[in-house]
Parts: structure tokens; sequence; C-alpha cells
């Protein structure tokens, strides 16, 4: 009985250990199809705040922003929704030379928005799954390393 | 008889800059060009030609042209206060798939991708009423003393107009609205209408002694003198 105790203690231990792996920021929410999908601690405005810094202090530029609420405020819809085009020029530099096509991809897109139920998200394609279709080992390479970059910056975000 | 000429000229280059301004952003919405350029290109020396003509029409004796665009001016801006009431209803009601004056704001200053901030509805509410006062400038040289059926006329005209342009096309809901539904031509036909009566009802008493375009143009043939029988 006693050793029958331990081995679902031992389990338990384990179980525990898997679902905090998934719990790693305590925020990520999703990974569905290589979209990640992570709750922001702070309120929309400041998030998209910090969302602008995060992406500067990581080597990274917002290329362009599209203000997907106020925009959607001219058809008479409240939503709050803002996507970050960010990039690096030197990281387009190497995609492009490898291949023109990659602009499909880059800059990748971060969409923040309010939910339903009034927290803050962020949710991005990982661009190793965008640019996994080019079959390129350079491109590969360089999207697994904007997928750590865009990983790092969104736990900053969820903390 | 030099008088006369000098106002059919006048009114020919008064109608071609008015109509300047609505044609762009069918233009823009075409694909063809972005409003923000078309309005820096075509749009303010529009604005300057008209101001001009005002201008010259009262140098050279022909006042009664500048008294027509004056009051077209000024019903056509009034009767756009009667549209906007009209179509600020049919969009909360959901007749309408957008705000047009926002809509030409963001356009205008070339930033859809931010969406309307206070300059830009500012922006498009003064280009929306600067619409309004073209055709009302168009009106009253077309149509002279015209009726308050002829404005309504002319607000149907514009209605079907818009509803035919490419406009509806880039918004999506087809022409005359077939794709959004019954609520957007009534919206679009009810406005025009409010802003065709008021026009007309505006511009007659104005414009009581002046004749329509074409009527003023037969008389040059018929050398029996022109348009607006106003005393200097």
């Amino acid at each position: 009985m006693k050793k029958f105790n331990s081995v679902i203690a031992v389990f338990a231990v384990i179980a525990l250990v898997f679902a905090g792996s998934f719990t790693n920021s305590g925020r990520i929410m999703a990974q569905e199809r290589g979209v990640v999908t992570v709750q922001s601690s702070k309120s929309f405005d400041e998030t998209v705040d910090q969302a602008k810094q995060l992406v500067a202090k990581n080597g990274m530029m917002v290329l362009a922003e599209v203000n997907q609420g106020k925009i959607l405020s001219m058809t008479g819809i409240d939503v709050k929704g803002v996507s970050l085009f960010v990039g690096n020029p030197q990281v387009g530099n190497k995609l492009f030379s490898a291949d023109r096509g990659t602009g499909l991809a880059v800059p990748v897109r971060l969409n923040i928005y309010e939910g339903k139920d009034g927290k803050t998200y962020l949710n991005y394609v990982k661009p190793s799954v965008q640019l996994a279709s080019f079959n390129n080992g350079m491109i590969n390479k360089i999207a697994g390393k904007l997928d750590q970059k865009l990983g790092m910056l969104t736990g900053m975000l969820s903390k | 008889m030099k008088k006369n000429y000098k106002r059919i000229v006048l009114s020919i280059l008064a109608l071609f800059a008015a109509g300047i301004s609505p044609n762009l952003f069918v233009i823009s919405q075409a694909g063809y060009a972005k409003l923000s350029d078309l309005a820096v290109t075509f749009l303010i020396p529009s604005i300057i030609i008209l101001a001009v003509i005002i201008a010259v029409s009262f140098l050279v004796g022909a006042k009664e042209t500048g008294k027509q665009i004056l009051t077209g001016l000024a019903g056509g801006a009034i009767a756009t206060i009667g549209l906007e009431i009209v179509r600020e209803i049919g969009f909360h009601m959901g007749g309408m798939p957008g705000d047009m004056p926002k809509l030409l704001g963001v356009l205008l200053l070339d930033r859809f991708a931010l969406g309307p901030d206070t300059l830009s509805n500012i922006a498009g509410w003064s280009y929306h009423f600067w619409n309004g006062a073209s055709f009302g400038i168009i009106y009253s040289l077309l149509a002279g003393k015209g009726k308050i059926l002829h404005g309504v006329g002319f607000g149907l005209l514009m209605a079907v107009g818009f509803m035919m342009s490419p406009v509806v096309v880039a918004l999506g809901v087809g022409r005359f609205g077939i794709d959004y539904g019954p609520g957007f031509a009534a919206t679009v036909i009810l406005a025009h209408i409010a802003f065709g009566s008021i026009l007309g009802w505006y511009v007659y008493p104005k414009n009581k002694s002046c004749t329509d375009f074409l009527s003023t143009v037969k008389k040059i043939f018929r050398k029996d003198g022109y348009g607006c029988d106003i005393k200097e």
C-alpha cells in the first residue's frame, strides 16, 4: 500500500511539473497551429505602449501600426484592437536575400486586442510556422531566432 | 452682349471647378489615386479657382454670376445639414455600412491605418460640407431659380449617381447597396431628397430672377439678354 501511495505521489509531481510547463509565464493561453496567444497583465492601452517599448528593447522596430479598433469605429462597432508590424532591417535583408517571397511573413504581425471578457491579449503566428513553407535552412534558422525573440517579448508582457 | 459671354464663361468655369471636389472621392475609391494626393493636386486649387471666379465676376460686372455661385455654395452647405441628419439616423439604425465623414477624413489625411481622430474628423466633415456646397453651386448655376421639386430631382440624381459609383463597390455594399440590404438605398435616397428639397427651398427666392443655364445659353443666341435680371 505504501508502495502504491509513493507511485501516486511521483505521478502527481510529474503531472504538476507537466502542467506548470504549459503555464510557463502563467498567462500563455494557447499555441494552436503556430498561433501564440498571451494574456497581458495590463490594460489595453498600457499593453500597446509596453509592446512598442519591448519591441525596441528587443532589437526590432514597429514598421507600421493598424488601429483596427479605430477603423472599425467608423462602422459603429466599439472594439479595441491594434496590429503592430514589427521587424528589423538586418533580418529583413537576410530573409529577402534568401527568398523575395518572405515578405508574406515579415514584418511579423503582433495583434493586441481586448477580449469579450475585458482582458487584454496579444497573439501572433510563429514566424517559424509562417516561413516553414520556404524550405530553406537559412530562413528556418532566422525564423527560429524570431520565435525566441517574440517569445521573450510576449513573456515580458504577461508579467 | 459682351457681358453675357463673360457670364457664360464664368459659369462654365465655376461648374467645372465645383465638379472637381465630389469626383475626387469617386476617383480615389476607384483605385486611381489616393484622396490625400488628389486633395493637394486638385481640391485645393479648385477651391482657389472658385474664389477667383467669384472675385472676377464682381470685378468684370458679372456680379449676378458671383451671387448665383455664393447662393449655391451657402444653399449646398445648409442642405448638407439636412442630409447629415437623415444619414446619421440611417447609420445608427444600421442602414449604412460606415460613417462617411469619418471615412473621408482618414482618406484625406492618409491615416486609414490609424483610424479617425479629431483632426481627421474635422477634415472629413469639412470635405463633406464642401461637397454639398459644390453640388449647391452646380444646382444654382444650372437650375437658376428652380423649384423645390427641381431640387428634389437634383438630390435624387445625386443619390442614384452615388449608388452607381465605384464608392459603393469599394465599400462592399454593391451597386444600389444590393449586397447590404434595403436600408442602404432607403437612407441614401431619403438623405438626398432632404438635401435637394432644402437646396431647392433656399435657392428659389435668392435666384428668383435667374433662368436656368440652358435658357441663358439660348437667350445668348437669340440676343435677348442673359440669366439674372438683377438691376445694377
